[in-house]
């Protein structure tokens, strides 16, 4: 009887050192590199709108270790833009959901500090820090929502209506650069009725103390706007009609209202301008052939001191749509499947703006394909 | 269309197939021969039930379970006389007819469409009570709602109305809402397998809406109010008319009006799912609409020749709300149908019969949204299609046991769009014609235990009229794609070891074109593909039937069965960041399930109904995300449950429930569609002929409108959880609680009680 009890003894013994050890390994946290077990942010990250425009997914790379870190946050949402603002994450839901919401430190493992309408119906394009406010250009509205950074309330809309093209009843504002105590917004002035855009389009000064257009300029059509490094306080404007090689880059000087030569011409690229990026004095801009068959991208760089063009990885089948200098001096490109394509290669690829060619064992792959991308810092401290 | 350019006969299916269908052949005349000498225990009551059910001579004799009837011996009676004998046994027909579904060999479930079904119910209603099918509705009464049936698509579910397909070889998603069903007599589905008189391949199924216009059907008239000033008004009256020189006259008219407000409340979260400062309850807003459904029908009879003739219009309007959380003003549709129909049945000799059939189905669909409000740009366009379709289907009695069903039909489509605020720049009327054309054969052998039914379908497609491409000076058909030509086997076996009991499998190859929208697009919130593939499936499916009265007060029907669907080159709609969508071929899907119904009547007071539905449709071969994924929008589990009593002879009270789990509306698999469980209550005082009855149905009891689910699906956590909307597509809330009071009148007509022991799923 002993011996038996003796055996039973460890018998449970046994089996509660297994249930400990199985307690124990539950415990531990998985080495898988998805979902939200992939913990807080690095201080220098970046972040990634992967969609398929149905649902869009949140993924991050660790930009010192290179590791991606995918499904990190989904939304029921398809065209959404990333923004980074003074160490926060900001996700702009556009058309159908029109939403802004704010993750501090890009922390998406717990509920947005703000998350607010702009408006059904209202399709937010950006968001824009002046003044301690945040801006929000809304692109079906004419208007720019002006939002108290606290709680997202909405304190102002600087009413753009005087810029109306069309029977839309918008000029759609589409762009925003914060510069100083001033922004400068596009306005598209793209017919949403017709499907035309007009021939002049728009770029607006706005004074961020007295809410209050300052100064405006002429462009050609479909204006784009983005920060210019290469010349401090200046804006590099995207212009150009669509289905037609009548698009160019120039330079915009606030200061003096004088726009630059054309430093890039569509003429020159054979396409549509896709999306332009700035490095020093380098140059990055995508192209769309539109009129070959099956349509590619390219891209094409630009040395603005030398004044030479270099080309870069051609007659892609995917579609280009995304540009921004990385901190370490390349250029991130996202590279989306076209409509034809959908099981073409996605991802982003990163270029070496002097050669203009991919950078060698680079490229990040994600589930869904990559639409949009921005980098948080948190190391300027 | 390019795999359509290649003859596709080969396929392991297809040989498997060919191989069976030869070894049948073989087998043949040793059965025969087994079936003169075999104990013959049931063949009395089997031919008392094939002359019952053989006197309905229904405006669609193309219907299989009604033809199965007909399959059973060649009658001698000449039609007329049948009918009007046939228009005295409205209530005796019915219980063959069930039975006849009962014993074929191809999955199909029917439901008599008689006082059993509630006044204000639609055919959304109805089908979803039924097993295997999933119905996705845009909204409240009026709007939009399409049918799938075992995880497939809308556009792979062919509806016909009397034996004409509205949308054959899938060309189009037929809405649901245009169809009143006081023009109908009953609904019957084939799941997969379609009968050879159907003659469709469709991937999905086939729902067929039959009308007797042989019966004398009583002349009433009803009208309705309910929540958001839901109303209908509808009458309906029928003759039948023995003529001096022996032959037969008889018809049928009908009209229904149909409207509503549709401004039921919904929630709305302005998008934020975490600020609850925002939330709020709106109305729905523009979604009124008014809908007119006019059909009559005209039969003559004499001696062998019986001709019908049938006209059906349809006119719908209403107001277009949109996707979304906001709310649109001005955008509204409108849209009619007119389809015309002769036919002439012929009884060549007792055992030859032949059906030909013309008709010809005329669409317009306008869609106006001047503002953009719910499209990119203005819109105002017009959509005008026309499909002309003939068929000749002979039913030969070869011998006592082989029944022989050549069948062949031709349609021809054509499509126009208009642009009413911009210059036409597409090209005119684009056109496809089909033909199709089948040998069919049903052997009743082993004392008629066993029933074999064999088809094979050549489809002939030709493109050559498709036009030039959008915009474009190029063909949209390149060298070489111009025909198309598709072989389609189908076999179907059932064994009826006992009366009671049916044991039956099939196997169906289906295949779908693409439709004109997806080639062409439709201008708005479409953009067309024109390398799109044609789909292509094939299907498994077996089942075990019980039906039985054991009782004089008691009567049961049950079924359980299992299928197996693969698809290759699913057509689906892949979003851009503009609001629009492009049809793609989306690679293999699979859909594997069980379905399984049994009703159970009781005391001629009681019944209790259930279908249970459980499917696994999984994407196989897609884009690498998607792999292995659930389709879209077919939820794992429906179950649905109705008790019927009447307590009194002229009262009725039924229950009805439906559980619908969750299901996806996207391929990512990230946000499901609530599950939700539905009651709803009806009562109905009848007292009886010449006096008026009243109705009050309650659907949605519990007002079940919102759900709660994880606001982020890849952070689970029963702590952070948000409430959302109950919604088939995205964007468009179901409504909640509603009331429909309904009186109606029948002079001097007795109820039409509905069948004691109905095919399974059935009443």
């Amino acid at each position: 009887m002993t011996g038996m009890r003796s055996k039973t003894l460890r018998l449970v013994l046994a089996a509660l050192a297994c249930a400990a050890t199985a307690s124990l390994a539950a415990c531990t946290e998985p080495a898988g590199d998805e979902g939200a077990d992939a913990g807080p942010p690095s201080a220098r990250s970046a972040f990634v709108i992967t969609s398929d425009y149905s649902d869009t997914v949140l993924a991050r790379i660790d930009l010192h270790s290179g590791e991606a870190h995918d499904n990190l946050a989904a939304f029921p949402a398809g065209d959404m833009t990333v923004n980074v603002i003074a160490e926060a994450l900001y996700l702009l839901s556009r058309s159908s959901e029109d939403v802004l919401r704010r993750y501090p430190g890009g922390d998406l493992s717990a509920a947005p500090d703000l998350e607010v309408s702009t408006g059904a119906g209202s399709n937010p394009q950006q968001v824009a820090e002046c003044g301690g406010q945040l801006w929000v250009p809304l692109y079906n509205r004419s208007e720019i929502a002006v939002l108290d950074a606290s709680n997202g309330a909405l304190l102002q809309t600087i009413d753009l209506h005087s810029w109306d093209e069309g029977a839309d009843g918008s000029c759609e504002p589409v762009a925003i650069v914060s510069a100083g105590n001033s922004l400068y917004v596009a306005l598209q002035r793209f017919d949403l009725l017709s499907l035309t855009a007009d021939p002049v389009g728009k770029i607006v000064e706005v004074d961020c103390d007295h809410h209050t257009i300052t100064q405006e300029w002429d462009t050609e059509r479909n204006p784009l706007a983005v920060a210019d490094p290469h010349r401090p306080g200046s804006l590099l404007v995207t212009e150009g009609a669509f289905y037609a090689l009548d698009g160019q880059v120039r330079s915009l000087d606030p200061s003096t209202g004088l726009f630059s030569e054309s430093l890039l011409s569509e003429e020159q690229l054979g396409g549509d301008f896709g999306a332009v990026a700035a490095v020093g004095p380098h140059l990055v801009a995508s192209s769309w052939q539109f009129s070959a068959t099956p349509s590619s991208s390219a891209l094409t760089c630009l040395n603005r001191d030398t004044g030479a063009v270099t080309e870069g990885p051609m007659d892609l089948p995917q579609s280009l749509w995304r540009l921004a200098a990385a901190p370490d001096g390349t250029v991130w490109v996202t590279m989306t499947p076209p409509a034809s394509d959908p099981t073409a290669a996605h991802g982003i690829m990163v270029i070496d703006p002097q050669t203009c060619q991919e950078v060698e064992g680079s490229g990040y792959s994600f589930v869904l394909p990559p639409t949009d991308f921005a980098f948080l810092d948190l190391t300027t401290d | 269309m390019r795999t359509c350019a290649t003859v596709i006969v080969a396929g392991r299916a297809a040989r498997w197939i060919a191989a069976l269908w030869l070894l049948l052949a073989l087998a043949f005349p040793r059965l025969a021969s087994a079936q003169d000498s075999a104990p013959d225990d049931d063949s009395s009551s089997d031919d008392d039930q094939s002359r019952d059910g053989d006197d309905d001579d229904s405006a669609a004799p193309d219907s299989d379970a009604g033809q199965a009837r007909e399959d059973e011996a060649p009658d001698d009676e000449p039609a007329p006389a049948r009918q009007v004998k046939a228009a005295i046994t409205v209530e005796e027909r019915r219980e063959p007819q069930q039975l006849q579904a009962f014993r074929h060999p191809a999955s199909v479930v029917a439901r008599d469409l008689d006082d059993s079904v509630a006044p204000g119910a639609t055919l959304a209603d109805v089908l979803a009570q039924m097993p295997g099918l999933q119905l996705r509705r845009l909204g409240g009464p009026g709007d939009p709602s399409y049918a799938a049936i075992r995880g497939s698509s809308s556009q792979q579910v062919e509806i016909w109305v009397d034996g004409v397909p509205l949308n054959p070889l899938g060309s189009g998603a037929i809405d649901l809402s245009e169809f009143s069903l006081l023009a109908f007599d009953r609904v019957e589905v084939w799941r997969g397998l379609a009968p050879a008189e159907l003659g469709g391949a469709p991937i999905g199924g086939i729902i067929h809406l039959t009308s007797k216009p042989g019966s004398v059907l009583p002349a009433s008239i009803e009208a309705g109010l309910g929540t958001w000033t839901t109303r209908y008004l509808s009458a309906r009256a029928g003759t039948a008319q023995q003529l001096a020189d022996g032959g037969l006259a008889d018809g049928r008219l009908s009209l229904a009006l149909h409207g509503t407000d549709g401004n039921y409340p919904y929630f709305d979260d302005s998008g934020t799912q975490v600020n609850l400062d925002d939330d709020q309850w709106l109305q729905r807003s523009n979604n009124a609409y008014d809908q007119l459904n006019l059909s009559a029908q005209l039969r003559l009879g004499r001696g062998p020749l019986l001709l019908s003739l049938s006209n059906r219009l349809h006119w719908h309007s209403g107001g277009e709300p949109g996707p979304g959380h906001g709310t649109t003003a001005s955008a509204h549709s409108r849209g009619s149908s007119n389809l015309a129909r002769v036919a002439v049945r012929a009884a060549a000799h007792p055992r030859l019969r032949v059906n030909a059939d013309l008709s010809y189905l005329h669409r317009r669909q306008r869609f106006s949204d001047l503002l953009g409000e719910i499209v990119v740009g203005a819109t105002d366009r017009e959509d005008r299609s026309d499909l002309l379709t003939a068929s000749a289907i002979v039913r030969w009695q070869a011998l006592p046991w082989l029944q022989v069903h050549p069948s062949f039909r031709a349609t021809l489509e054509a499509n126009e769009r208009f642009e009413h605020l911009l210059p036409l720049v597409e090209p005119g009327i684009r056109m496809r014609g089909s033909a199709q054309l089948a040998l069919g054969a049903t052997a009743r052998l082993w004392s008629k235990r066993l029933t074999i039914l064999g088809v094979l379908d050549l489809f002939a497609l030709d493109n050559r009229a498709f036009g030039n491409l959008p915009f474009s000076a190029l063909a949209a058909t390149a060298d070489g794609e111009e025909r198309a030509f598709q072989l389609l086997p189908r076999l179907a076996v059932a064994l009826h070891p006992a009366p009671w009991l049916t044991v039956r499998a099939g196997v169906a190859r289906g295949f779908r074109p693409p439709t004109f929208t997806e080639l062409f697009g439709d201008r708005a919130g479409i953009l067309g593909n024109p390398a799109l593939l044609p789909e292509r499936a094939d299907t498994v499916d077996a089942s075990l039937r019980v039906a039985g009265q054991p009782h004089a007060l008691f009567g049961v029907a049950a079924e359980f069965g299992g299928f197996f669907v693969l698809t290759d080159d699913a057509i689906v709609l892949r979003h851009n960041s503009q609001r629009l969508v492009v049809p793609i071929n989306f690679g293999r899907t699979r859909s594997a399930g069980i379905e399984a119904s049994a009703s159970i009547r009781a005391f001629k007071r009681l019944e209790v109904s259930a279908a249970l539905t459980w499917i696994d449709a999984r994407i196989l071969e897609a884009e690498e995300a998607y792999i292995d994924n659930k389709v879209p929008l077919v939820p794992e589990w429906d179950l649905d449950l109705s008790v019927r009593l009447e307590p009194l002879r002229w009262l009725t009270l039924a229950w009805t429930f439906s559980y619908t789990a969750k299901s996806y509306d996207s391929r990512t698999n990230l946000f499901a569609q609530a599950p939700r469980p539905l009651h709803s209550l009806s009562l109905r005082v009848d007292p009886g002929a010449g006096f008026p009855w009243f109705a009050v149905e309650l659907r949605n009891v519990a007002d079940t409108t919102t759900w709660s689910r994880d606001r982020d699906p890849l952070q689970p956590d029963p702590q952070d959880q948000v409430l959302v909307r109950i919604e088939d597509f995205r964007g468009n809330p179901l409504p909640g609680r509603a009331v429909l009071l309904s009186v109606g009148w029948r002079p001097g007509a007795t109820r039409t009680r509905p069948a004691v022991a109905g095919a399974p799923g059935g009443s």
